[in-house]
């Protein structure tokens, strides 16, 4: 279904990857197009992206072929173009009207847009790199698990992490493609059932679809939501995003306060992050086909805290038939517990 | 009675029972206590051999390579291998890592266990900020509803200083096809899961009005490109994503991972802000006179 025209704009893409040291920097001169008597007014000018139903001027795909031969053909074809085409007009159209745009912007800002541009080129030219290397170590090496797995997923595991950038489960529980349908939000909480959020698609969807027959919430040290949380004032801040969220833990911060008031705020936070696991477990049985599942037997939810400081990770298991409903509200029992370092 | 007797002074006195060994002695005594009913009871064999038989096939099912699968070795063996491979051979990455993380990536991936992007992408610890939900869909700017997503591109953005968004979207996506199946008359029959892929809507607008000749499995296909360019237009919707866009320190990006065949796309949304021309230049060029 590619229509024609896309191979052109593909090279279009690619020959502002290619010529970092030339005509991208160029494009980012001040040119002779008239200056702008008062830049200071803008108009938004609408992305310029198919879906709006614009032209699709600027709109480059890469596609990133699976053999190393067809890439070699392809560099090839583009070198070629870019040899016997030195000015594109319209490329300079597009590099006047930038230019023109930042002329008012032309001090030293100029340098920075210029160095984040390539450095963001080399950053998907990486990505470009390690997406092969999987695809040739992994996906090719495993090719019929991959097919069986193309067809349809069955994992065991649901897993709920952290957003932060170090504690990938993939990584630090060496999760494989096929074992874990994963949730990832600041500072993995979990809402209850009656607070509208984007988790409970996704946990519906891991139960009653997927019907995975393991739940493992994963906290981990140093987290800057569960910070964000116990930093908060009390009266709840509706301008920020993140206090909005991240006060659906605030049960794990009055506990806290209530049991380790005497704390240092670091090891508060740290104690916060450990019960905001047990409060999202206990969230997690407010989904009445969740806590029919556990119920039943057929479904474990499990607690974890990694820990990167000192790369030790700490598990535990919910013990559903202990856990009871007092005077205070449900409280976690916890089971089979283990320390891994 | 003295054969029993004997195997619980052996109890007693093993320090260490292996968990194999007690397992082989808990399963004989299970064993012997069922065959003592049915010397009693010869009626309930039937019922008996029927349960056996339910066990047989279930343990048979669970068993994976010979072994029967355990969640939490499975865990135990992982992170070891991590600590073990990657934690103790890189000391300096990790040191820094643990004071603080500046990622120059925010991913938005889907759940979907076959498409973490630290794997098809390679990505490291400290690499990308990851946010994992699905469809890998971005909503619009809503501190109700969707504060979790906002939570996370504002704390990536203005706390993490992060350089891109990329929304990766991927092939055979259970969220999209759950989007495409959606009646017309907007019903919906599951508790949750129709009205957040509900944001990706117009996708399956488009799709529909473009692809309508096309059979059910490739308009899924198209659709999950098509999610992917709306949820980058929800992300213009966030003022600090504007802001970054328009003084370059941010730049947004769609991907799409290709399972069945192995491929990945990726491609660019651009947004700039033009100069405003005053009235005088726009008179000149639509030749009024002032």
């Amino acid at each position: 279904m590619r229509r024609p025209l896309n191979y052109v704009y593909l090279l279009r893409f690619l020959r502002l990857s290619w010529r970092q040291n030339g005509s991208a920097m160029a494009a980012l001169r001040p040119s002779t197009a008239p200056q702008p008597q008062d830049c200071s007014a803008v108009t938004f000018l609408r992305p310029r992206n198919s879906f709006l139903g614009l032209s699709r001027t600027s709109l480059g795909i890469t596609r990133i072929y699976g053999s190393r031969e067809k890439l070699g053909k392809f560099e090839e074809a583009h070198l070629r173009s870019l040899g016997s085409n030195k000015s594109d007009p319209t490329l300079r159209v597009e590099a006047s009207r930038d230019s023109a745009g930042l002329a008012q912007e032309i001090t030293n800002n100029n340098k920075l847009g210029v160095n984040k541009i390539e450095q963001g080129l080399d950053l998907f030219g990486e990505m470009k790199n390690r997406f092969l290397s999987f695809k040739r170590h992994k996906y090719l090496e495993n090719s019929e698990h991959f097919e069986k797995l193309s067809k349809a997923q069955a994992p065991k595991f649901m897993v709920i992490a952290c957003a932060d950038s170090r504690v990938c489960p993939s990584t630090i529980l060496g999760f494989q493609p096929g074992d874990a349908f994963m949730i990832r939000n600041v500072a993995n909480l979990v809402p209850p059932v009656e607070r509208p959020s984007e988790t409970n698609a996704a946990l519906e969807f891991a139960v009653n679809t997927l019907e995975v027959e393991n739940i493992f919430v994963i906290g981990h040290s140093c987290c800057g939501g569960i910070q964000a949380l116990m930093s908060m004032p009390d009266e709840i801040d509706r301008s920020s995003f993140i206090r909005n969220w991240v006060v659906v833990g605030k049960k794990a911060r009055l506990s806290t306060k209530a049991v380790a008031a005497n704390l240092s705020f670091d090891q508060q936070c740290r104690h916060c992050e450990k019960e905001s696991i047990n409060q999202s477990i206990l969230n997690l049985l407010t989904y009445p086909w969740i806590e029919e599942r556990v119920g039943k037997g057929v479904l474990s939810i499990h607690g974890g805290y990694y820990d990167f400081t000192k790369c030790t990770f700490e598990k535990w298991t919910l013990d559903y038939k202990r856990s009871n409903v007092d005077k205070e509200g449900r409280r976690v029992s916890i089971k089979d517990q283990a320390f891994w370092c | 009675m003295a054969g029993k007797l004997t195997k619980c002074m052996m109890f007693c006195c093993m320090r260490n029972p292996s968990r194999e060994e007690m397992g082989k002695d808990s399963y004989e005594e299970a064993i012997a206590g069922l065959q003592q009913l049915l010397r009693e009871k010869g009626d309930l064999e039937a019922v008996a051999a029927a349960k056996i038989e339910q066990i047989t096939a279930e343990l048979q099912g669970a068993v994976v390579d010979g072994k029967v699968f355990d969640p939490v070795e499975r865990m135990k063996h992982g992170f070891v291998h991590f600590k073990t491979e990657k934690f103790q051979k890189s000391p300096a990455l990790f040191g820094e890592l643990a004071k603080g993380q500046s990622p120059k990536f925010m991913v938005f991936a889907c759940s979907d266990s076959r498409v973490c992007p630290s794997h098809i992408l390679n990505l490291q610890p400290g690499e990308a900020f990851m946010v994992r939900n699905i469809a890998n869909m971005v909503p619009a700017y809503d501190q109700t509803r969707y504060s979790g997503v906002g939570a996370a591109i504002e704390y990536a953005v203005l706390h993490l200083k992060v350089q891109n968004i990329v929304v990766v979207g991927h092939s055979c996506c259970g969220g999209i096809k759950g989007l495409m199946s959606i009646p017309d008359d907007g019903s919906t029959s599951t508790d949750f899961i129709e009205d957040w892929v509900k944001i990706c809507l117009p996708a399956k607008h488009k799709v529909n009005a473009e692809y309508s000749s096309l059979p059910f499995p490739d308009q899924c296909s198209q659709c999950e490109k098509e999610a992917v360019n709306v949820s980058l237009g929800n992300l213009l919707t966030y003022p600090f994503v504007r802001e970054g866009l328009v003084k370059k320190t941010l730049a947004l990006k769609g991907g799409y991972y290709d399972f069945v065949n192995g491929t990945f796309e990726l491609w660019g949304l651009d947004f700039g802000l033009t100069p405003s021309l005053s009235v005088r230049e726009v008179a000149s060029i639509l030749h009024w006179k002032l």
